[in-house]
């Protein structure tokens, strides 16, 4: 098992604000606030 | 943790039209520095030419470039087999044998001279067929353009120099269109440079044919104006046209006619570029500025939004090249984790010295591009890392 990559408040596809969760090659989590970008 | 605030995530990008001139042509670039070129340009999987030296007419040469890929573990490289023995034009290559390798080649491509002769192309269309692939041409007529040397039209006309006319692309962009539908088979158009090009795609769309089509980021962005300056950085096949085709090419990505956009990078040592203009060789580097170019001509213009950005450089390349089980896949709980992060806001200006290509021969050296990408991952390891955040992964 590698260390876990966690890579806060990415703006998915320019959309959405999330955290992304990847472990051992694989996105593991998509934590989404749905927060529409640009808006805090 | 990276704290990724103001950055864009997309899938990991993917290029269906790379030269990484291995074997034969390491002084102008290897599968090494191309794939690192690659991954500093957001890229996590490139499809490589075939017009190399032996050329991959063969599995044993497809196979050489795609286990040297995998070795160097900077991008996924996918070879792209040749269409006829030696790109010669007259004997179908062993496209089947390709198919069957350990590269799992599925895209067939002459790049760098058309599949010219008619009987040939419907062949290799047919014989695609049998596993679901594509042939991918470039689409110029030989006759029309004997000797030409930038695009026909005014300023061909005041420099002196050979003209390339639209009609050399159109003429066989429109025969190819037609002969995959009379055999049912799936045909990709490279480098779409020409307004006429665009209207034909869309025709044959609308007619149900199974055609996709592709355009460059330098086509997106220069004209046949930069000719003026006589800098052979700016010769490249096909040639750059009008700001007509350019305005059309543009429409044509934003409304979907144009499917992807591929670099074409193309790397050439000094002396096959740093020469008069006749004497030069075509194309220019690509893989480390795409990403910045389509920002300032797509993005930063409200042409399109990063959503398209993703579907036209990494979603719609990836199922072109039938890689789509790996790549282009949505940015999702259990998906591999290929994903590029873009700081939009990263406004940097082109030095040809610090390019990671073996090759100088980029057209944009002292341009200021609006965004770059700063992380690449592929399968969760980081293959470009911008240096602010290297201590995350410290």
């Amino acid at each position: 098992m590698s260390r876990p990559i966690v890579i806060q408040n990415a703006s998915l596809y320019g959309d959405t604000v999330a955290t992304l969760v990847v472990e051992d090659g694989v996105i593991t989590a998509v934590d989404s606030d749905t927060r529409p970008e640009g808006r805090s | 943790m990276i704290d990724a605030t103001g950055l864009v995530a997309l899938p990991g990008l993917v290029d269906l039209h790379t030269h990484l001139r291995e074997p034969g042509r390491e002084d102008a670039e290897t599968i090494e520095t191309g794939s690192r070129a690659a991954a500093r340009g957001g890229w996590t999987a490139v499809h490589a030419m075939a017009n190399t030296t032996p050329v991959a007419d063969t599995a044993g040469v497809v196979e050489q470039v795609w286990s040297r890929g995998q070795e160097i573990g900077l991008v996924d490289v996918y070879p792209i087999g040749a269409v006829t023995v030696g790109l010669k034009g007259e004997h179908l290559s062993e496209m089947g044998a390709m198919a069957h390798s350990k590269a799992r080649v599925r895209l067939f491509s002459d790049d760098g001279v058309c599949v010219y002769d008619p009987v040939i192309m419907r062949r290799a269309l047919e014989y695609v067929k049998a596993f679901d692939g594509a042939v991918v041409q470039h689409a110029q007529d030989l006759r029309l353009t004997e000797g030409a040397q930038m695009h026909e039209g005014e300023v061909s006309a005041e420099l002196g120099l050979a003209g390339w006319p639209a009609v050399a692309e159109e003429s066989i962009v429109a025969r190819d269109a037609l002969l995959a539908e009379h055999v049912g088979s799936r045909v990709h158009v490279q480098h779409l440079s020409t307004a006429g090009s665009v209207e034909i795609i869309r025709w044959a769309k609308g007619r149900g044919i199974n055609v996709t089509a592709e355009a460059t980021p330098h086509h997106l962005l220069l004209t046949h104006e930069e000719a003026r300056t006589y800098d052979p950085l700016f010769k490249v096949n096909p040639p750059l046209r009008t700001q007509t085709d350019v305005d059309a090419l543009r429409a044509a990505v934003a409304d979907g006619t144009i499917d992807i956009i591929a670099t074409d990078h193309a790397p050439h040592a000094s002396e096959d570029k740093d020469c008069e203009w006749a004497a030069a060789s075509f194309g220019m580097l690509g893989l480390e500025t795409a990403l910045g170019i389509v920002q300032k001509v797509l993005v930063d213009t409200g042409a399109a939004t990063w959503r398209d950005v993703a579907r036209l450089m990494s979603e719609a390349p990836a199922r072109i090249g039938s890689v789509d089980d790996a790549h282009g896949r949505p940015l999702a709980a259990g998906e591999p984790a290929n994903i590029t992060l873009v700081d939009p806001r990263a406004a940097w200006t082109v030095r040809p010295e610090d390019l990671a290509s073996r090759a100088r021969n980029t057209p944009y050296g002292g341009i200021e591009l609006p965004g770059r990408a700063v992380i690449t991952l592929l399968r969760g390891v980081p293959t470009h890392l911008d240096p602010r955040f290297e201590g995350a992964f410290a």
